[in-house]
C-alpha cells in the first residue's frame, strides 16, 4: 500500500511540474515561431534551387534539441500501452522537440532567405532496454541556408 | 512574403494538429478507472473460483496442503517461559464444538515476544499470540474470543484461500506487466486495494465465528465486546492497522 501511495505522490508532483514546464515551453515556441514568420522560409523538398537572383552565401545550418518526457507522461504511456492506441502524452513531447529544433535551425540561419533540403532526424539517447528509464529523445533539424546578394 | 501564406502559417502555429486534444491528466484518470475495473473483475472472479475450489477439497487434502506450506516458526522470537496451559484448554473446548476443526491439527500455542496486541494462526494450525496480549488480557472470555477468531480463520480455510489468491495474483501480475516494474507496482497496488475489501470480509466472518463460539461456551458475547473496547482504547497508529492481524 505504501508503494502505491508513493507512486501516486510522484505521479501528481510530476504531472503538475510537467504541465507547467510544457505550457511555458509552448508559450516560448509560439512566440519565437511568430517572430520567425518572415525570416528564412524552409523548403524541405527542394534538392536543387533555381533562381535568377545572385547567391551570396550557402551554408549548412542546424538546430539540435534533447527532450525528455516526465515521469507522469512515461507512466501514462505505460498504462496506455497496456490497452493500446495513441500515446498522446508523448505526442506533445515529440512536437515540442521537433518545433524547438526547427526554430533553433532557423535562428542560426541569420540573414538567410531560404533553407532548402531541410531534414529532421531523431534518436533515442537513453538506455531503452531499461524498464525504468524515462524516454529521452535527441532531435536534429538541418538544411542548407541560402542568402541572396 | 505572401500574406496568405503568412496567415496560413500563423494559423498552423495556433492549431497544432500533431498533438492530441485530450488532456493527458483526463486520459490518465480514464486509464486508471479502466484498469481498476479490469483488476476488480479479475479479483472477484479469482476470489470466487478459489473460494469455491478450497471449500470443496477434502480434509485430507487440506492437511496435505497445510503441511506443504506450514509456517516456519524458527525465525520468531518465542517466549519460552510463557504459560500456555490456560489458552490450550480454551482451544480444546472450541475444537470440541466444531467438527471442521477436528482431526486436523493439535493447534499448539506459542507466545512470541512482541509489544503489540496481536495473534495469528499458521497454516498448520499453530496459534501465535504476542507477549503483550498475554500481559494485557487476563479475562478468559476475552482470550477465548481472540482464540476463536483465529480458529474461525482456520475453519473457513482462509489461509489456503489467501495462498491461492496470492499465486493467482502473482501469475496475473507477471503475465500482464511483463518485466515492466512500474506497471507491476500499479497492478499490485490496485489488487491490494481490492484485497482490503476481501480481507475485511474474512475478518468479519472470523468475528462472527468467534462470537458464536464464546456464546456457546459462556452463554454471552461479553468477551468479544470487551475485547473490542480494549483494542479501541489502545493507541493504534495508521501503520499499525496495516500490520494488525487480529
Amino acid at each position: 500500500m505504501s508503494e502505491i501511495l508513493l507512486l501516486l505522490t510522484v505521479i501528481v508532483i510530476t504531472y503538475i511540474t510537467g504541465t507547467v514546464i510544457e505550457k511555458n515551453h509552448y508559450k516560448s515556441i509560439i512566440k519565437r515561431e511568430v517572430a520567425l514568420v518572415k525570416k528564412p522560409i524552409i523548403n524541405a523538398g527542394a534538392k536543387t534551387w533555381n533562381s535568377k537572383k545572385k547567391i551570396k552565401k550557402i551554408e549548412l545550418v542546424s538546430g539540435e534539441v534533447v527532450i525528455s518526457g516526465d515521469y507522469f507522461k512515461n507512466f501514462a504511456a505505460t498504462l496506455k500501452s497496456f490497452f493500446g492506441g495513441r500515446l498522446t502524452s508523448f505526442e506533445s513531447v515529440l512536437d515540442r522537440g521537433r518545433r524547438e529544433a526547427v526554430i533553433r535551425m532557423r535562428e542560426s540561419a541569420k540573414g538567410a532567405n531560404f533553407i532548402i533540403n531541410t531534414k529532421i532526424e531523431s534518436v533515442m539517447i537513453n538506455n531503452y532496454y531499461s524498464n525504468n528509464s524515462v524516454p529521452q529523445c535527441a532531435i536534429i533539424a538541418y538544411g542548407t541556408a541560402i542568402t541572396y546578394e | 512574403m505572401n500574406k496568405e501564406i503568412e496567415k496560413k502559417y500563423l494559423e498552423n502555429i495556433e492549431n497544432n494538429v500533431n498533438v492530441g486534444k485530450i488532456d493527458s491528466g483526463t486520459e490518465f484518470i480514464f486509464l486508471i478507472i479502466a484498469l481498476f475495473a479490469i483488476i476488480g473483475a479479475f479479483c472477484m472472479f479469482t476470489d470466487n473460483l478459489i473460494s469455491f475450489c478450497i471449500d470443496k477439497i477434502s480434509n485430507e487434502t487440506q492437511v496435505r496442503l497445510e503441511r506443504a506450506i506450514s509456517f516456519n516458526i524458527r525465525n520468531l522470537s518465542l517466549a519460552n517461559d510463557a504459560d500456555t496451559g490456560k489458552l490450550s484448554a480454551i482451544v480444546q473446548k472450541i475444537v470440541a464444538m466444531d467438527p471442521k476443526l477436528q482431526k486436523k491439527s493439535n493447534f499448539p500455542i506459542y507466545v512470541i515476544n512482541n509489544n503489540k496486541i496481536n495473534a495469528f494462526i499458521a497454516p498448520d494450525g499453530a496459534i501465535f499470540v504476542t507477549s503483550k496480549l498475554m500481559d494485557t488480557i487476563k479475562n478468559e472470555e476475552m482470550l477465548a474470543f481472540v482464540l476463536a477468531h483465529e480458529l474461525g480463520h482456520y475453519a473457513n480455510r482462509d489461509h489456503l484461500k489467501s495462498v491461492g489468491k496470492e499465486i493467482a495474483k502473482f501469475i496475473a501480475t507477471v503475465t500482464l506487466s511483463g518485466s515492466n516494474t512500474t506497471l507491476e507496482t500499479t497492478l499490485n497496488g490496485i489488487s491490494d486495494i481490492h484485497e482490503l475489501k476481501h480481507s475485511r470480509k474474512q475478518e468479519k466472518k472470523a468475528d462472527e465465528y468467534a462470537g458464536l463460539a464464546i456464546y456457546k461456551l459462556y452463554g454471552s458475547k461479553k468477551g468479544g465486546i470487551n475485547f473490542f473496547r480494549l483494542i479501541q482504547n489502545e493507541v493504534i497508529g495508521f501503520w499499525d492497522i496495516e500490520t494488525r492481524k487480529i
